[in-house]
């Protein structure tokens, strides 16, 4: 059985490494090739395909306007060790000549690979400090992380008039860099953080913590929760009486507003947005049903649709220090919104 | 020759995580395998072991050899305490002890934020470097760690046929029968618990100094669960067995990317096909490739 095993993993070792030597082979020298590392298996498997779906959309007009560009996508799971395998199989193995990820999350565990490869490296949903230092291969045209914490404190301290606020967030990187920016911003316009607590994500009872955000007295609660826990927080808020504003961020998508009910109503919360009017259209006509996440679709589309305006070129990297500029970000700015009958309107 | 160079650096990327997972298996090996003891910890001693590294690289610009050595204490002295309290335990006990402990040591890594800036991550951490040369190409560093997991192998072999050894297995058989002769089977247990927790720090070593960043995501209880998939598929109480089990379980995915399924659904069948494989693969030989014992 022994001597089976050990043939069998030789032609293992032989048939996989064939494979794997054989794909750098380029068919076509001018065609572009864009490898996209996702999540498409596991709990953000949602989002990727959403994403995915953004890029094969624009891909497609590429294409049409006879930009030779094919996109390879590899599964990460939003796991760091997956995502450096998978970004070392689209470089060494697919010779991509630039790569997207979702966030600049995933990008941290591969953005040393891209950049010693001399790859570009673009993420697509969100930007935020950790660009300054991910070397000048790694780029972002996300919304800024910091500065949506920022434009909420200001419209909390200045336009509502807010000066004492509690701050619960969940224990996740995303929500650790935008309540810091919030509670800077927010001290430094004058007010006071009263509370401040954080929580695991997939946490489901808040009671304690609401109890003691109430002992604190706070004008507001700013509360940096994703998607789901975010809905056990403001259904608990709202039964056991916590009559202040509520202040969110991004994750307050339209499935947890309709899940909250009328807990969400009157909720500000700084959100993204999509700058492509002619996206929904297109989604229905590709996929022949309305997108759950035009957000999603929109930030691989839009990230796509904002390169694919200068290909091709002969210099990618330098094509996309000129897109994105110094700061290799496109930094932009979230709205404020504020939930009215059920749906988000946007605070002029 | 441009055929070998397509995808090199790729087989290069399979072969140091196929000596690091080797590492983590083997390591695991000598308390299940060997001693009977079901234990789902083993992530938290390879991130103890990563984050040790990390913040002696990162915070005091030590020599990674020298941060390899605190690793392996700081994952040492954490498994002489979870062993000390585990070693009350039998059975499922043990199993949820570990699975407890696990979870602790995650938490601590996520909340302790002065030390290890919790979600955030550590990243920028440097590859290991020894008298002025740096381990810093791929093919440099799979060498390196191909050579400690040889010596580790060696090691672990070394304690495996010795009498301290046979002491495991007849633990591992009847633990009352040998309590008989006078053997104190809760220092034996203790004593192979430290010495697989020191040896999946230095697997988080050099995993941390290979991927340059760490943040908690890696450490839960589901890498405890993935190394001890290995080691029953590659084998219980066999040494090569967990080699095998290592190379199986991160080659397998890779081959499944070559395989042209339609780009809507390849992720999904590649999940579907590997777990359909192992799924098989216990059908037919519930003990591994090469296991010398059964759970």
């Amino acid at each position: 059985m022994n001597k089976i095993i050990t043939i069998i993993v030789v032609l293992v070792v032989i048939i996989g490494g064939y494979f794997a030597l054989k794909g750098g082979e380029i068919q076509n020298k001018e065609q572009i090739k864009l490898g996209v590392i996702l999540p498409l298996t596991g709990d953000f498997a949602v989002i990727g395909e959403e994403l995915k779906r953004g890029i094969d959309i624009e891909v497609g007009r590429l294409q049409e306007r006879r930009v030779d560009i094919v996109a390879i996508y590899e599964d990460d799971k939003f796991d760091p060790r997956e995502a450096a395998t998978a970004a070392n199989k689209l470089i060494s193995v697919d010779k991509i000549d630039f790569a997207m990820v979702f966030s600049v999350e995933e990008a941290r565990p591969v953005a040393p690979i891209f950049n010693n490869a001399k790859v570009p490296l673009v993420a697509t949903w969100d930007s935020n400090q950790f660009l300054k230092d991910a070397g000048p291969y790694v780029f972002s045209n996300g919304f800024s992380t910091e500065k949506s914490g920022e434009i909420m404190a200001d419209f909390a301290y200045n336009k509502l008039g807010l000066k004492n606020i509690a701050v619960i967030a969940h224990i996740d990187a995303y929500a650790e860099i935008i309540s810091k920016s919030f509670e800077d911003r927010f001290v430094d316009n004058g007010g006071k953080i009263v509370y401040n607590d954080a929580v695991q994500v997939g946490t489901t009872d808040f009671r304690l913590h609401i109890s003691k955000i109430k002992s604190a007295k706070p004008d507001a609660v700013y509360f940096p929760i994703i998607p789901f826990d975010s809905v056990s927080f403001l259904k608990q808020a709202k039964e056991t009486g916590l009559n202040v504003p509520l202040l969110s961020v991004d994750g307050l998508i339209q499935e947890v507003i309709d899940a909250a009910g009328s807990a969400a109503e009157n909720i500000y919360f700084t959100n993204v947005y999509i700058e492509s009017p002619e996206l929904p259209d297109l989604y229905k006509q590709k996929y022949g049903v309305e997108s759950y996440g035009i957000t999603y679709v929109a930030s691989g589309y839009e990230a796509l649709k904002k390169i694919g305006e200068q290909l091709p070129t002969s210099d990618l990297k330098a094509t996309l220090d000129q897109v994105f500029g110094p700061t290799r970000s496109a930094d932009r700015i979230e709205k404020i919104y504020q939930v009215k009958n059920g749906v988000p309107v946007e605070v002029k | 020759m441009p055929f070998f160079s397509n995808g090199m650096e790729y087989l290069i990327h399979i072969g140091i995580l196929i000596a690091i997972y080797a590492i983590l298996a083997i390591s695991l090996n000598l308390i299940v395998g060997y001693t009977g003891l079901i234990s789902v910890a083993q992530a938290a001693f390879y991130g103890l072991g990563a984050y040790a590294t990390a913040i002696l690289l990162t915070n005091f610009g030590l020599n990674f050899f020298l941060s390899i050595l605190v690793g392996i204490v700081v994952s040492g002295v954490a498994g002489l305490l979870i062993g000390m309290v585990l070693s009350r335990f039998k059975g499922d006990y043990y199993v949820l002890g570990s699975f407890g402990f696990n979870i602790l040591i995650y938490s601590i890594f996520l909340n302790w934020q002065g030390l290890t800036r919790g979600p955030l991550g550590i990243p920028g951490i440097d590859r290991p470097s020894i008298f002025g040369f740096t381990f810093s190409s791929n093919i440099s560093f799979l060498i390196l760690v191909a050579v400690a997991a040889f010596i580790i192998f060696l090691f672990a072999q070394f304690i495996a046929r010795s009498s301290f050894g046979r002491v495991l297995k007849a633990i591992r058989e009847d633990e009352e029968a040998i309590q008989i002769f006078g053997y104190q089977t809760h220092r034996f247990k203790l004593a192979i618990f430290v010495v697989s927790a020191c040896l999946a720090g230095v697997a988080g070593a050099f995993f941390a100094s290979y991927i340059t960043f760490i943040d908690p995501s890696t450490f839960t209880l589901n890498e405890s669960i993935f190394i001890l998939s290995i080691i029953i598929l590659g084998g219980l109480a066999n040494l090569r067995g967990s080699v095998l089990g290592a190379f199986c379980l991160i080659i397998l995915p890779e081959i499944l990317r070559f395989v042209g399924f339609p780009s809507e659904i390849a992720a999904q069948m590649r999940q579907v096909v590997y777990g359909l494989i192992l799924v098989l693969l216990m059908l037919y030989r519930p003990q591994g490739l090469m296991g010398e014992y059964k759970l």
